[in-house]
């Protein structure tokens, strides 16, 4: 392996699959297989993933430690690095950095707990690495809830996944659309889900925090709704966990953009509980 | 050990030989009456009658435009190349400030990650530092520890003797074999200048107290010294790129359809798109707010994550400033919202 901690892994597309009008998931197989022999990573990680020519740009690993030989990254196309992404087809080659940053604490806080997971829009893709190394190794943990919203029908993402998880006898799943998101417009013809924004669905889904852990991810004003409804339905700070994004560019603790205060997104985190971001400055 | 001299002249010769013989030579040029450090060549006007050079030697160990890697795409897939960092480098004409800045940033690049971009140019290079003659009203080393006579970080020390030399001190085996290596520019004897006197940390007051300047900036996030002292900001970077500790930088491609290259280039947190997401959402979106980072970084970030102030007190950040924003006085503003000296 090289000494050059800028080099990245080359790794081929082998199955996409669009999520939304402005979504997409890759899946991506290291080219060579010395790499993927010694590859692993934890769930939470993420990496840098390069369109040759356009740039690198952040995200997390979207699919789970517990499938192994390929990884999933699943992303919006909002500027110039993720459109040529997304122009790419399968057996293109795309760069990926990592895995950087922590992970959840699985083993360590997860294990015997009832797990419940909170999404919103394409939050789901960091959490959906958490929902199958979790369900992948079932019988470890107690209930399994997953409450997602999106802002309409045509935002969910991981569409077929969620039918999986719905028809699963082990998971209590709760999906719901923010006011007006079942319109046809949005694709949608008979919403058997929710409808509401997802702290208040959450409020009134009947999950209790006793033993319990949950994982937040999603829009910022998401986020900041849900803690204090998960305070409330008795979940602690210290097992509340979430995500934190910033602007990166090196990933690795150098370029100096992701830190909020003392905590370097990509090095210190990005996942922390709800206990450790109270303690952060509020400038994230 | 008998003492050793070098002149001007020779400096001069020694810096254009070096370039002229595959070694990064950077050294001080006067151009339009400003000095500045920057990559020798034949044709240089390399100039030692300074006060102190408007940018840092930064650039020397971490450029403001470095390829790190090389790529060409085809229809077979797509080949990456490393880049060879083998030159030998020698930076003469900073001063112990600049200097000084080497083992803080080594702490940045060598965090966990080794960025060997900044690490093997440091292996590579020989530093040659001026110790200073004059201070001015923005000189601050001495408030940090350090001492305008300083050692830290150089190879070799030239204290001035007279109006075209200086007194040879060598620091470091890297040192003491490139005056071996290169004994020919060097001289045995140099008529001594009652002139220059040497110029002692008592003529650069100390100012203020990092600890307690610490201690404030981690109990007042939220307070309006920042902006108060940031009022006048144009977040236009300057202070940034002549900082010799400021490390912040932006990854970018260049490339055509078939083959590319990644760039690592200057960047600062003074900039407004610095940490604007592509949801356009933006964590510092206010000029205090960015001025805040720079200085809770250097003051209180960087002494959390590596046990040292990442400023070395040159001043330069304040000379820069086209709006008189002016660390010093800023620190010092801290330092007495804390309570005074």
């Amino acid at each position: 392996m090289s000494d050059n901690v800028y080099m990245p892994y080359l790794m081929k597309i082998t199955d996409i699959r669009d999520e939304t009008p402005d979504t997409r998931t890759y899946r991506l197989e290291f080219t060579n297989p010395e790499d993927a022999k010694k590859f692993t990573f934890k769930a939470g990680q993420f990496g840098l993933y390069s369109a040759f020519g356009g740039g690198e740009s952040t995200f997390c690993v979207a699919s789970s430690p517990t499938r192994e030989g390929y990884i999933e990254c699943t992303f919006r196309v909002m500027g110039r690095v993720t459109t040529q992404l997304r122009n790419m087809n399968i057996g293109d080659i795309v760069g990926f950095r990592g895995p950087y940053g922590n992970s959840f604490p699985i083993e360590e806080k997860f294990y015997g707990k009832n797990i419940t997971f909170i999404a919103g829009g394409i939050g789901l893709a960091p959490v959906r690495c958490v929902i199958w190394n979790i369900l992948d190794l079932r019988d470890k943990f107690k209930d399994v809830n997953i409450v997602y919203g999106a802002r309409t029908y045509q935002d969910l993402v991981y569409k077929h996944e969620i039918e999986e998880w719905e028809k699963r006898k082990d998971v209590n799943l709760v999906k719901t659309l923010d006011p007006g998101g079942d319109k046809a417009e949005y694709g949608c013809s008979g919403w058997n889900g929710k409808m509401g924004f997802v702290p208040t669905v959450l409020k009134e889904s009947g999950i209790k925090g006793d033993n319990g852990v949950a994982v937040v991810c999603g829009p910022p004003i998401m986020i900041k709704l849900t803690l204090p409804v998960l305070k409330e339905l008795g979940f602690a700070e210290e097992n509340t966990f979430t995500t934190l994004e910033n602007k990166m560019k090196c990933g690795i603790g150098k370029c100096g953009r992701c830190n909020v205060g003392s905590f370097y997104v990509c090095k210190h985190g990005p996942v922390l509980s709800a206990a450790e971001l109270a303690q952060l400055p509020d400038e994230y | 050990m008998a003492d050793v001299f070098l002149t001007h002249d020779k400096a001069r010769e020694l810096l254009i030989h070096l370039s002229a013989n595959g070694v990064e030579a950077f050294g001080p040029v006067e151009k339009d009456g400003i000095h500045i450090i920057e990559k020798i060549h034949e044709q240089s006007p390399i100039n030692f009658d300074y006060f102190i050079t408007t940018n840092s030697i930064k650039e020397a160990l971490f450029p403001r435009y470095e390829k790190i890697l090389s790529y060409k795409i085809s229809q077979e897939g797509v080949e990456v190349e490393d880049v060879p960092l083998d030159k030998s480098i020698v930076i003469m004409g900073g001063h112990p400030c600049d200097a000084a800045s080497i083992p803080l940033m080594e702490k940045l690049f060598g965090w966990d990650y080794k960025d060997k971009f900044f690490l093997k140019r440091r292996e590579n290079s020989v530093v040659i530092t001026l110790a200073c003659e004059e201070a001015d009203n923005d000189c601050f080393c001495t408030s940090l520890g350090y001492s305008p006579r300083g050692e830290v970080g150089s190879d070799i020390l030239l204290e001035r003797v007279s109006d075209n030399g200086w007194k040879v001190k060598t620091l470091t085996d890297k040192g003491k074999n490139f005056a071996k290596e290169y004994a020919d520019y060097f001289q045995s004897s140099l008529e001594a200048d009652k002139k220059y006197p040497k110029l002692a940390d008592k003529d650069v007051p100390v100012q203020f107290d990092p600890k307690k300047v610490k201690k404030w900036i981690d109990g007042h996030f939220e307070d309006s010294l920042w902006e108060k002292i940031a009022s006048n900001c144009w977040s236009c970077a300057a202070c940034t790129y002549v900082c010799p500790t400021c490390h912040c930088f932006d990854i970018t491609d260049d490339a055509t359809m078939w083959s590319g290259i990644r760039t690592k280039n200057w960047d600062a947190c003074t900039l407004p798109y610095f940490t604007l997401h592509a949801s356009m959402h933006n964590p510092r979106e206010e000029h205090f707010q960015r001025y805040r980072q720079r200085i809770n970084h250097k003051y209180s970030i960087y002494v959390n994550l590596f046990e040292a102030v990442s400023c070395t007190g040159c001043g330069r950040c304040s000379r820069a400033c086209g709006a008189r924003v002016n660390i010093l006085e800023a620190v010092k503003m801290i330092d007495n919202a804390a309570g005074g000296k």
